[in-house]
């Protein structure tokens, strides 16, 4: 069956997001990269299991994303040895990256058990709506939602912006929120 | 049929973790914040063009798949 042309387009439009959401779930970005290879090359190989005038986005994102748990349990041992490892190459990642908030940030995401931070960044960046990232994740959208709050819960506790380091939060509402 | 009523059980409860987490989650200044770091993280790979890397691989899979392009 024949490619078309647009679908070769709304795989290239994809890949900027895709190569982003890769990097949010790896924290690197040689690995992001080939997940993104892995992903194009699924997508082709079963386009035949894509229906048009569906969200191509999603599919896309909801084949990297079983790429990457798929290669996970694969590697679990090794995932398991080199975990000490990990967290100092993010922080080496971090510190090449050159912006103090965003170096913060991606060692903050790095921390968060990998449900909670792929809802975050599926809803929190990547544009979808809770549903589209309950169907990328095969969840119910409660569950989705409880882990975008889990998420912000625990990126507020790790980017230390509790209530007190806010600098625009007003001291009316401060005082409202704290109770 | 107890597997199926379990799917809808835990899909019926959306609630019930949402509340503990009230406190932090719905201050909409550190929601914000989060929000707004996230999307800066997130754009800074999802602006750049596309590495040639991976329009050379479209470009292959295309020649592969089309036997018309080898007649």
């Amino acid at each position: 069956m024949e490619i078309s042309t647009e679908f070769r387009a709304q795989i290239i439009a994809a890949i900027p997001g895709l190569r982003a959401f890769g990097l949010s779930l790896t924290s690197r970005s040689d690995k992001a990269d080939d997940l993104v290879q892995e992903t194009l090359m699924k997508a082709w190989k079963h386009h035949e299991s894509f229906q048009q005038g569906t969200n191509m986005k999603a599919w896309l994102y909801t084949i990297l994303r079983n790429e990457f748990y798929s290669q996970l349990r694969k590697r679990k041992r090794e995932v398991e040895d080199a975990d000490g490892v990990f967290s100092s190459k993010v922080a080496v990642h971090a510190e090449q990256h050159g912006h103090l908030d965003m170096a913060d940030l991606r060692i903050a995401l790095a921390k968060l058990p990998e449900d909670q931070r792929e809802a975050i960044i599926l809803v929190g960046a990547s544009g979808f709506s809770y549903e589209e990232a309950a169907d990328i994740c095969s969840v119910a959208v409660g569950t989705i939602k409880s882990r975008v709050n889990r998420a912000r819960a625990r990126l507020a506790v790790l980017l230390h912006l509790e209530d007190d380091d806010i600098p625009m939060v007003d001291s009316h509402r401060r005082a409202h929120l704290t109770g | 049929m107890v597997e199926d009523g379990k799917n809808k059980d835990r899909a019926s409860k959306p609630g019930d973790n949402i509340k503990e987490m009230i406190p932090i989650a719905a201050n909409p200044d550190v929601s914000d914040l989060i929000a707004r770091r996230l999307k800066k993280y997130y754009d800074e790979v999802a602006e750049q063009p596309v590495p040639d890397r991976f329009l050379d691989l479209l470009s292959k899979l295309e020649a592969a798949n089309d036997p018309k392009k080898s007649d």
